[in-house]
């Protein structure tokens, strides 16, 4: 296994809040991660920052290798919710940017995850329900070849059927050396999935453990995660 | 990575939408002005329609009124197109969607505030050919107009012999005018950058709050600006002798230095402090 | 087929392989469905799956054909005790539950004696 993603000494404050505070994490290139926490706890700041779109952090980030922003840009796709585009975008002239800006797009990829996703390419973005949209979204971001995903809460407030199928694309469709680092305040969904674990609690990675690690403990990953939160329901 | 002229072509692509919707809607309105003009005039009101002193005929003259009162509606165009751009210009410098492009976040705002100014251009080019076509259509419709105009420019020549029409002078012109267009982009990115850093520097506020900063903010952007043009000015106006027909180059040379000055800021906070909009 | 969360899922994946050669699902010397295939059927991560197929071959159970993939093994014996292996496995429980039940080990033969006979009767 070969080191993908290295953090160190990362720290985040906006409007003099901290948002992150020390953070370190290391992930291997191939595996399928959740980055779990409360909703607030800094999950998608931590994406942003990976993702060179939050701004103003101190400490590194280094995605195989290279800390410039527009390295990591070229070398990971993170699920975006398309809002640049006007509600009346098409799908096709969505996919249509996405093949122009990006040179690592695969437009056969992305067709036969449409199909898969049953998305009309005719289809307006407003006419979208919110699984078809989040599906679009899957789509568009595994349709590029990157080394690392970062995937926002794909499953939020989305069926079960349509969450079944992203996780089906998610097995059928990740390159073998590729790492999806997939974020979630809920772990059940995806818990069968998982190569590893990373808590975050209190703007900080609290642990991060594997999968095996934790269910050879004779404890589930939701256990475990709830776990660890466990102290804050008390309150 | 992706390149400069692909995110280009990509944005100019977008932006030209609304140039087109611009155009057509400065045409339709044109239109519909003249055949407004026709009703309340009565019948026959272009019967007798003159050209450099020649008649001409009914249909003539009417694309000739569409294509005044269209050159006419220009002015208010172009600036309603200015603004509308500028209103989407900021909004793709915020766009996750945008920013995610594998580009430095201040090539992708030079590439934006490039492609912007680019389509502005695009529209006045648009208006232009609208009046070339149309001299066109008039020069090509009677042999007696082309006589007119014929006697008309000779006319012209007669009464200023020898003076050269000052080509230069239009070139600096033109130029002042691609800058201070270019200006109204830079600056109205610069007022967004600075609030925006400053809001997502200060303790989170209220909207009334952040309104008060954004007035603060463009108070002392305005105040920047002032001192800007004040003592710059004073000494391009020394550089340049004043009087002597030069004034323009002056002007030139001051918003070069004011549009590299500030889109260098600009490059600068964008890739330092102003984050894309978390969606 | 549904895992349970606390026991690492390579481990049940193969478990449920085990269980697929001793119903004859798959048999001695078959091809087994490709890793990518296995993991969508049971919903789990390619890794994991790699990791159940890896120890299930170092015991022997598969074995690898370059290029094709993996293979059940055509060592009978193995397989038995394969078998048999499952078979303790239920074992183990049925006693572990009567246990709990209060049944003793000495009265297990006759309580399981008494009720497959009542189960001829029906």
């Amino acid at each position: 296994m070969t080191e993908l993603l290295t953090i160190s000494n990362l720290s985040y404050k906006k409007n003099q809040k901290q948002i992150l505070h020390d953070v370190n994490l290391q992930l291997d290139s191939g595996k399928i991660v959740a980055l779990l926490g409360e909703n607030g706890a800094g999950k998608t700041t931590l994406m942003r920052i990976i993702a060179g779109v939050a701004k103003n952090y101190k400490g590194q980030v280094s995605l195989e290798g290279e800390e410039k922003e527009v390295q990591r840009k070229a070398k990971l796709s993170f699920t975006d919710n398309l809002t640049g585009f006007s509600d009346s975008t098409k799908i096709k002239d969505v996919v249509e940017f996405y093949i122009n800006i990006f040179t690592d797009f695969d437009e056969n990829q992305f067709e036969e995850l449409r199909k898969f996703m049953k998305l009309d390419p005719e289809m307006k973005l407003s006419q979208l329900s919110r699984g078809m949209k989040e599906k679009l979204i899957i789509a568009l971001t595994f349709s590029r070849k990157a080394d690392l995903y970062l995937l926002d809460e794909p499953f939020s407030g989305i069926d079960a059927m349509a969450r079944k199928r992203i996780i089906n694309s998610i097995i059928l469709w990740k390159e073998d050396q590729a790492t999806i680092l997939i974020s979630d305040h809920f772990v059940n969904e995806i818990s069968a999935l998982l190569d590893e674990v990373v808590v975050v609690k209190d703007h900080t990675i609290l642990e991060h453990k594997t999968a095996d690690e934790i269910r050879e403990g004779h404890e589930s990953i939701e256990e475990y995660y709830e776990g660890l939160y466990a102290d804050e329901e008390d309150e | 990575m992706t390149s400069f002229g692909t995110l280009f072509r990509e944005l100019f692509k977008q932006k030209s939408k609304t140039t087109y919707l611009v155009f057509l809607i400065q045409l339709i309105a044109a239109i519909i002005f003249v055949i407004f003009g026709l009703i309340s005039a009565g019948p026959g009101s272009y019967d007798h329609a003159m050209i450099a002193g020649v008649k001409v005929n009914a249909l003539v003259a009417w694309i000739l009124s569409i294509a005044g009162v269209f050159l006419g509606l220009s002015s208010i165009a172009q600036p309603v197109y200015l603004l509308m751009t500028s209103w989407r210009n900021e909004k793709i410098n915020r766009s996750q969607t945008w920013r995610l492009v594998p580009m430095s976040n201040g090539k992708i705002y030079l590439c934006n505030t490039l492609s912007s100014f680019a389509s502005f251009i695009y529209l006045a080019i648009l208006q232009f050919l609208v009046a070339l076509v149309v001299s066109g259509i008039v020069y090509l419709s009677s042999s007696d107009v082309r006589a007119g105009l014929a006697k008309g420019f000779s006319e012209i020549a007669k009464y200023h012999p020898g003076d050269n029409f000052a080509w230069l002078g239009l070139v600096a012109v033109f130029i002042a005018a691609i800058l201070i267009g270019l200006f109204w982009y830079v600056i109205v990115s610069f007022y967004h950058f600075v609030s925006r850093a400053v809001i997502d520097f200060l303790p989170s506020a209220n909207g009334f709050f952040i309104f008060v900063i954004r007035v603060v903010t463009l108070i002392v952007v305005i105040y920047l600006l002032g001192l800007f043009f004040n003592s710059l000015g004073n000494f391009a106006f020394d550089f340049v002798s004043a009087g002597s027909g030069n004034e323009i180059w002056y002007t030139d040379l001051l918003f070069l230095v004011a549009d590299v000055l500030f889109g260098g800021l600009n490059y600068l906070l964008i890739e330092k402090f102003v984050e894309a909009k978390a969606n | 087929m549904e895992f349970k969360d606390n026991i690492p899922i390579y481990l049940q994946i193969e478990q449920y392989l085990y269980r697929q050669i001793a119903l004859g699902e798959l048999k001695a010397g078959e091809k087994i469905p490709s890793v990518r295939k296995l993991a969508l059927e049971l919903t789990v991560n390619v890794n994991t799956v790699q990791r159940a197929l890896q120890q299930m071959n170092d015991k022997g159970i598969l074995y690898t054909k370059r290029g094709e993939g993996n293979f059940v093994t055509e060592n009978t014996e193995l397989l038995e005790e394969t078998k048999q292996a499952l078979i303790n496995n239920e074992l183990e429980t049925f006693v572990q539950n009567m246990n709990r039940l209060g049944v003793e080990k000495d009265q297990l033969i006759p309580e399981l004696e008494q009720y497959l006979n009542s189960e001829d009767e029906k």
